[in-house]
């Protein structure tokens, strides 16, 4: 039986990336990889990594209760957060700030341009 | 409805498995599924994988120790997949070789493999006697995998590798057929991809970059947002196991939402879950709002009454000491000398002169206790006066409930200003809420303005702007509309049997808030993804 050691058998140790006092390694990010895999002369179809990205929707994104998740009717002006009824309205109201801020950061429409 | 129990269940730590010489010698080849949640290992010639585990690495902190004056610097060992036994206690030190579905980073995945091999029990010297099938993702850069090819020869010397997707490897071994759209849901991804007479179309394959970390994340910032009070309580781990166990994939999203917004569909299907909870010792607080009002008046009562009894003892010292002085002074009217100089004496005093002094400070003393005896009677007397004063009548074009009725608007009216108010100068004092970030906006406006076509104050509404971005007192609570409430308020109390006073409604909401601060259960609605 083995147990665990700093350096198992099964590996060449000179040929190890964690060598210990070596200087750490910066790795590539995925964004950085696919940008220099972008930079490479491809043939037209060519299929990689960014190219089966989806393209965006051209359907209107439906509108969901921030509440309740059911089907949104109505938005309310002064908070922005949808709501499906009546019921939910008053909860909209009694929410504080923060939280208010919380479910639009959630929806992803907290930005102040769009 | 049924109540969910939270497992919470703990993972074991892998065990090192037993490594067969047959295996050794006959290149028996290794499967690993690397996959950026888990990953599974084991022999392709078994059922079921040997190894599942978290595809995560936690590096504890150093731990500094100080020990006889000098410090020692303390490493903790490095955790991988099921050794870290707390995840959540570990979250902020976790690291992972993955970058969304991709192996970007190649040091972290090499203390992976040798976790992987160490466990399965591989005792060869300087190499990996074992072909290797890996999955990776879907059109894996190039890059990537060159890296990965590099490690795995060259660090473990594996005789041969074959790179696989592992959405593809289960269509065919699930045999579906020769046709199919694979539809993979992933941790960070969700690929389709269409199969025609088993080849895979790759020019019409796409990817989604949504996945289920990120289903878990907005799950967990949900329930956050709807439970505040039970933030830490609601942790990623608690998210994933009831992601993985209670969620369900709709086929009929529209159809179901309406289902979901009738009451009596709710209350079927809705789950609820147990948080877990210490059942809080002894209530301290048994008493009702009303019932610590009334305690509250009765310890008042109790202090004015002692307080008039201590006046009155008072009052009745000074009148005796008053009595013995005046009793003194006629000994030295009626010319007794002697004896007046001997009773002097005897209460400690000098001459006539201080005598006079004390007696008419005694005097005046009695004399103020006297006026703030009849003082608080008199004041007394005017709040029962008060109290039945006659009630206010409607003006004459009214009747009676359609004037209560106009005064409760009115009221609730001045009520919901006064709270907007308050809610507005809150927003204001916070950054990041909607009116400040307005308010931002504006200043910043006003900033940009052209210096030669400055024309502000041009026409007087501009001077409004002000108004807006004060953050003091746009408008504040005027004395009026405090006039009007406290007015109003004493109508309803003579009119409305339904009248609640003010103070009563506050200390009603406070009761609420304990109850649901103590309740244990939370409800869980539905889960959606936009």
């Amino acid at each position: 039986m083995q147990t665990e050691t700093p350096a198992p058998v099964f590996k060449k140790s000179s040929l190890t990336q964690q060598q210990p006092g070596a200087k750490k390694r910066l790795w590539k990010s995925l964004k950085q990889i696919l940008a220099t895999e972008r930079l490479l002369p491809w043939p037209e179809d060519a299929i990689t990594y960014s190219s089966i990205n989806p393209p965006p929707s051209f359907r209107p994104a439906k509108k969901y209760s921030d509440i309740s998740g059911l089907i949104a009717f109505y938005t309310d002006p002064q908070t922005k957060l949808h709501y499906h009824n009546a019921e939910e309205f008053a909860t909209v109201k009694s929410l504080p700030m923060d939280l208010t801020a919380g479910y639009l950061a959630l929806r992803g429409a907290s930005s102040i341009v769009g | 409805m049924n109540v969910i129990e939270l497992k919470d269940n703990k993972p074991t730590p892998d065990i090192i498995h037993e490594y067969p010489d047959t295996f050794k010698s006959s290149q028996v080849p290794l499967v690993i599924d690397n996959g950026s949640y888990q990953c599974r290992v084991g022999w392709s010639v078994s059922q079921k994988p040997l190894l599942i585990f978290r595809n995560l690495i936690a590096k504890p902190r150093k731990d500094r120790i100080k020990k006889d004056g000098a410090e020692i610097v303390v490493t903790p060992p490095i955790q991988i997949g099921n050794d870290i036994l707390n995840i959540e206690a570990m979250r902020f030190q976790l690291k992972t070789q993955f970058d969304k579905n991709v192996v970007t980073h190649y040091q972290n995945q090499e203390q992976i493999f040798d976790y992987i091999f160490t466990r399965l029990g591989i005792n060869a010297d300087a190499c990996v006697p074992h072909p290797v099938v890996l999955t990776e993702c879907y059109v894996n850069p190039n890059y990537c995998r060159q890296l990965m090819s590099e490690l795995l020869f060259e660090c473990y010397d594996v005789p041969s590798v074959c790179y696989g997707v592992d959405s593809i490897y289960s269509f065919q071994h699930n045999q579906i057929g020769v046709n199919g759209l694979i539809i993979s849901c992933g941790y960070h991804t969700t690929h389709i991809i269409p199969v025609l007479n088993n080849v895979q179309i790759a020019s019409k394959a796409r990817r989604i970059n949504l996945g289920g970390f990120h289903m878990i994340n907005f799950l967990h910032r949900l329930l956050q947002l709807k439970y505040p009070v039970h933030v830490n309580a609601i942790t990623i781990s608690r998210i994933e196991e009831l992601l993985h166990n209670y969620c369900s994939i709709s086929f009929d999203y529209m159809a179901d939402l309406k289902k979901w917004a009738f009451l009596e569909f709710y209350e079927e299907n809705v789950k609820k879950i147990q948080l877990p909870y210490n059942t809080p010792a002894t209530s301290t607080s048994t008493l009702t709002a009303e019932q610590k009002i009334e305690k509250k008046k009765e310890l008042a009562r109790r202090l004015t009454e002692i307080n008039a009894r201590k006046r009155e003892e008072r009052l009745a010292d000074d009148e005796d000491q008053l009595q013995r002085m005046l009793a003194i002074r006629e000994l030295l009217e009626e010319g007794e000398i002697d004896e007046f100089n001997a009773t002097l004496k005897e209460n400690d005093i000098a001459n006539v002169e201080e005598l006079d002094k004390l007696l008419s400070n005694v005097k005046s003393r009695i004399e103020r206790t006297r006026q703030k005896m009849t003082a608080n009677e008199s004041t007394s007397t005017a709040i029962i006066e008060e109290k039945i004063a006659p009630a206010p009548l409607p003006p004459a074009d009214m009747s009676v409930e359609e004037w209560v009725n106009q005064i409760k608007l009115n009221r609730n009216a001045i009520i919901e200003r006064k709270q907007s108010r308050r809610q507005r100068r809150q927003d204001l004092a916070k950054r990041r809420t909607a009116a400040a970030q307005e308010r931002m906006r504006i200043i910043s406006q006003l900033a940009r303005k052209e210096k030669g076509s400055d024309n502000f104050g041009m026409r007087d509404e501009d001077w409004d702007i002000y108004k807006a971005i004060s953050k003091e007192n746009g408008d504040s609570d005027s004395e009026m509309e405090n006039e009007k409430l406290i007015e109003y308020e004493d109508i309803l109390r003579h009119h409305d049997p339904m009248f609640e006073e003010p103070a009563v409604v506050v200390s009603g909401a406070a009761e609420s808030h304990q109850v649901s601060e103590n309740s244990t259960f939370f409800f869980f609605d539905k889960y959606y993804l936009k």
